[in-house]
């Protein structure tokens, strides 16, 4: 999200009776006054809303916001053993002797590359070569990621001590249970790329601000609470 | 099916109001947009629902703050704005 501290808060319902009479005189002009597009090459175009609807018309090809590819928890405790790094959804220690190969996607081979890296890949080297990975002698020990830790920058104790992969598999989901199983999608949806609008640091300012404050703060004046944030992640995945 | 609307990509905008009008600026398209009086308190609603709105329930959320002159009909009013927030890609329609 992008940091705008100097705007105020303001509340976004009006109280006062001039106000009500202010919208009311105000209902004859046009929805849209005016826009201002910034054009990265052209530099800045100011023009009326209806002589704007072309030049959105063209940067929509380039700042598609609507594209929603991320992946819901049901579908990520499916895919535990291929989270984004450093996270892991997975417990155990692998070790292999002598030499193994298989094949494989370039894809794959990466993903397992980066896991074996974050959980502590010892001994022995790995190449990849046109879809096949080739493994000789090594070890390597995976922990699942704890909900509430550095690596996810989670904070509190709701979930005590379970792992991202325990609370994305919570079956009483409702409250912050629910909210603890879409953070964990949206983190790992942010992690692979699938939901450029929403970054990880996004999804851990919703975590922690809610627990904190008892609400997220979206921009001035817009508050979310826990079913706001889940109906907003779910309005990112596919 | 009913249609409802939701604003697009709710983590790249920000907001100020002046007087009755709303200056939005929005990180993904680079632009900056002054809405009107109705324009603004829509799009500020559908800040405050991610999960979207129907025009039915946006007109109730609406009436609240808005008072109508007698030849003006807020639903369709309201269905004026949203059209001009999907152009300006501030909002989407989506089925509800």
């Amino acid at each position: 999200m992008m940091n705008c501290p100097e705007i105020p808060s303001d509340p976004p319902v009006p109280q006062s009776g001039s106000r009500r009479k202010l919208l009311r005189g105000g209902l004859a002009a046009a929805p849209v006054l005016m826009t201002v597009a910034s054009r990265p090459v052209l530099g800045q175009v100011a023009c009326t809303a209806s002589a704007i609807t072309s030049i959105n018309m063209q940067s929509s090809i380039n700042h598609n916001c609507t594209i929603t590819s991320g992946l819901s928890p049901e579908k990520w405790k499916t895919l535990a053993a291929q989270w984004p790094s450093p996270y892991s959804g997975t417990s155990g220690s692998t070790t292999t002797s002598g030499v193994t190969q298989k094949s494989t996607t370039t894809n794959n081979a990466l993903l397992q590359q980066q896991l074996a890296a974050a959980a502590g890949y010892t001994a022995g080297t790995t190449t990849s070569s046109g879809g096949s990975t080739t493994t000789s002698g090594s070890s390597y020990s995976v922990t699942a990621t704890p909900y509430h830790c550095s690596t996810t920058g989670l904070g509190g104790h709701v979930f005590a001590n379970k792992s991202m992969i325990e609370v994305i598999d919570i079956i009483q989901s409702s409250g912050l249970n629910s909210l603890g199983r879409y953070i964990v999608a949206a983190l790992l949806n942010a992690r692979s790329g699938r939901t450029p609008m929403l970054t990880e640091t996004n999804v851990r300012a919703m975590w922690n601000d809610l627990i904190n404050r008892g609400y997220y703060e979206l921009t001035a004046g817009i508050r979310w609470g826990a079913t706001e944030i889940v109906a907003y992640i779910k309005t990112t995945i596919a | 099916m009913i249609d409802a609307w939701r604003a697009v990509a709710p983590h790249t905008l920000a907001w100020r109001r002046w007087d009755d009008d709303v200056v939005l600026y929005n990180d993904a398209t680079g632009s900056t947009h002054q809405l009107g009086p109705l324009g603004g308190e829509v799009m500020l609603c559908l800040l405050r629902h991610p999960a979207g709105l129907d025009v039915a329930a946006l007109a109730r959320d609406m009436s609240a703050i808005i008072e109508l002159p007698d030849e003006l009909q807020l639903a369709a009013e309201i269905q004026r704005a949203l059209d001009d927030l999907v152009e300006l890609q501030l909002a989407q329609r989506v089925s509800a």
